[in-house]
């Protein structure tokens, strides 16, 4: 495994243990579709958060792991959510919602996450 | 969080205000540029979100939506850089409020350096007609708030320098730039004798009547030509004013145009386009030779569409660009001037022998004869025979011939009451009432017809006559000028 997918899978981890401790209730991890991948979906209060990771290594803040997402990669989050929808059609009707969590300092003993709700 | 600010997007020659309306909020973390931008405007987050570093502002987890406002209109341009920074500054910090009459116009650097931009003269001009009168502009074209004495113009280096008050650029003198001194490489000193094709020169310069220069090869068209330039005179403000508003466009060192009236030389592979402009706001070289002159070297080597299409910007002083749909007229009143061989070896009508066939010839000459050489006021051969020793250097020189020139300049604005007439476009009465006597007129009209001349001929004649004496500093035309005229005139 190369060294970047180490980290976003190790952020990916980290994520993930943290919306279970806040509460959310994981569906699914790494759900692909052709060219489309979300990496978590969860629940919580009847909302359907679909998560993308993005995780860096450095916490000196010149790498920005937000800046890493742009409108492209938003589309494709919302194609796989549209898939993923259409697979499980009790969730069909709930609200959905792009969440972004970006993981700081991957691998260290206290990351910085900072959890982004796409909601608003 | 909300924010509005203004600038502008050039049309033509002239620019549209454009309301620069930016939101910040929480959110899916994208920036968008809507308003129908180009590829230079959508191109601009890049620059934005990394000159907003070299200030502490980071919008990457936020949502950014940029609206250019009237959104039917194509904005293009990288002018808008400063005034999105300058918002997402604002709206981040929140220490500053914004008034809505502020404009910011500025590319940014990705390291926050504010870069001058083309067409900033326009954007202003169109900005104040709306009641914008704060501008925060590069710092290195400051100098164009010697023009708008009635706005505050602040200049900005780096984009930092807006998290400080600035002070606006004291109104600069108009008149510092255009008293520097014209230094030209050549000069009519270098021609010995040519007495006559210089005061053609002197009297296209004065008062913008077209020439057309024919001759052998080597008998002194190019040099004759090509150092108008160094007596041309000096533009007043309107005009400067206008030639700033054009050259602008395409270029954002303006500090040349201050001292010399615009002389373009296109190639001969001229294209139409290229002569005329386009209606997607490209100025053709008509326009940029606005209020100078435009010299077509070797002009038979000139596509013929090309030729044909310069008899309208000739007569009327405007060009209209663009179809049917959209389209614009842009000022276009320029001196042509034109060199040519007699024939295509160049020999035509010399002691030398033409090796040219006749249907050659023809076809040749039509270029210059025809319904565009009628529009040439002088139409003067050059001649293969030394008249001057080589050597000696002429009296008449550049500086002579510009001091005649602008006296002749001064003449008509006395007569004529403003700089927007001259001897070639005014009502051919005011030039009838400058007449020595009615009797000259009479006589000269049975002269004009006996030559076979047409209204036109006779009038180019009569306003060329009308500049010689002004550059004589006479006040009545004599018969000695109308003669001078005649010649001058020529009968290619």
């Amino acid at each position: 495994m190369k060294q970047s997918n180490v980290i976003g899978r190790l952020g990916e981890n980290e994520a993930a243990a943290y919306l279970q401790a806040a509460g959310h209730k994981i569906l699914c991890r790494n759900y692909r579709i052709p060219g489309a991948e979300i990496d978590i979906l969860s629940m919580k209060d009847h909302l359907l958060y679909i998560i993308e990771v993005k995780a860096s290594k450095g916490m000196d803040g010149d790498s920005d792991p937000l800046e890493r997402v742009d409108g492209r990669k938003v589309m494709r989050m919302k194609k796989a959510a549209g898939r993923y929808l259409s697979e499980y059609p009790a969730l069909y009707y709930s609200e959905m919602r792009l969440a972004f969590i970006t993981v700081e300092g991957v691998g260290l003993k206290t990351p910085r996450i900072q959890f982004i709700d796409g909601s608003d | 969080m909300y924010i509005q600010v203004w600038s502008a997007s050039p049309q033509g020659i002239h620019a549209h205000p454009i309301g620069v309306q930016v939101s910040l909020s929480k959110g899916v973390p994208v920036f968008n540029i809507i308003g129908r931008p180009d590829h230079v405007v959508r191109e601009s987050r890049m620059r934005i979100t990394s000159a907003l570093k070299s200030v502490n502002v980071r919008v990457n987890n936020k949502k950014v939506t940029v609206s250019l406002t009237p959104s039917h209109m194509s904005k293009k341009g990288a002018q808008f850089d400063l005034a999105v920074a300058a918002a997402l500054m604002f709206l981040s910090d929140g220490k500053r409020s914004v008034g809505s009459e502020e404009a910011y116009i500025g590319e940014l650097s990705l390291d926050g350096t504010v870069c001058s931009v083309q067409g900033l003269y326009n954007m202003i001009e169109g900005l104040i007609t709306i009641g914008v009168n704060k501008f925060y502009v590069p710092m290195n074209q400051i100098s164009m708030a010697r023009y708008f004495p009635d706005v505050e113009i602040y200049g900005v280096g780096q984009l930092s320098d807006l998290q400080h008050q600035i002070r606006p650029a004291a109104s600069l003198d108009m008149t510092n730039k255009s008293a520097l001194p014209m230094v030209f490489e050549t000069d009519y000193g270098d021609i010995a004798g040519h007495r006559l094709h210089k005061r053609a020169m002197m009297a296209a310069a004065a008062a913008q009547h077209h020439v057309l220069l024919i001759g052998p090869p080597g008998t002194g068209k190019s040099l004759l030509a090509r150092r108008l330039k160094t007596i041309l005179p000096t533009l007043d403000e309107t005009a400067m004013r206008e030639v700033i508003k054009i050259h602008g466009q395409v270029s954002t060192d303006l500090d040349s145009i201050q001292v010399c009236a615009p002389f373009r030389i296109p190639q001969t592979s001229l294209k139409r386009s290229d002569l005329t402009g386009t209606a997607t706001g490209r100025l053709g070289e008509v326009t940029l030779a606005n209020h100078g002159v435009l010299y077509l070297e070797e002009m038979t080597e000139f596509s013929k569409a090309v030729i044909e299409d310069l008899k309208r910007p000739l007569d009327e002083g405007v060009v209209m660009v663009g179809g049917p749909l959209q389209s614009m007229q842009l000022p276009a009143r320029f001196t042509l001037l034109a060199t040519a061989n007699p024939c295509p070896c160049g020999y035509f009508g010399t002691d030398q022998p033409c090796t040219c066939q006749v249907q050659n010839i023809q076809r040749h000459q039509l270029k210059f004869k025809g319904p565009l050489g009628d529009r040439f006021d002088i139409k003067l051969m050059t001649s293969v025979y030394m008249e001057e020793d080589l050597r000696s250097l002429d009296p008449l020189n550049s500086s002579i011939m510009r001091s005649m020139v602008e006296n002749a300049m001064i003449q008509q604005r006395q007569r004529y009451g403003s700089t927007a007439h001259k001897n070639s476009t005014v009502p051919i009465d005011l030039i009838f009432q400058t007449f020595e006597s009615e009797s000259l007129r009479t006589q000269f009209q049975s002269r004009f017809k006996d030559q076979g001349y047409s209204y036109r001929d006779s009038t180019q004649v009569i306003r060329l006559a009308r500049t010689l004496a002004d550059l004589d500093g006479e006040a009545a035309i004599s018969a000695k000028h109308l003669s001078e005229g005649m010649v001058l005139h020529g009968d290619i």
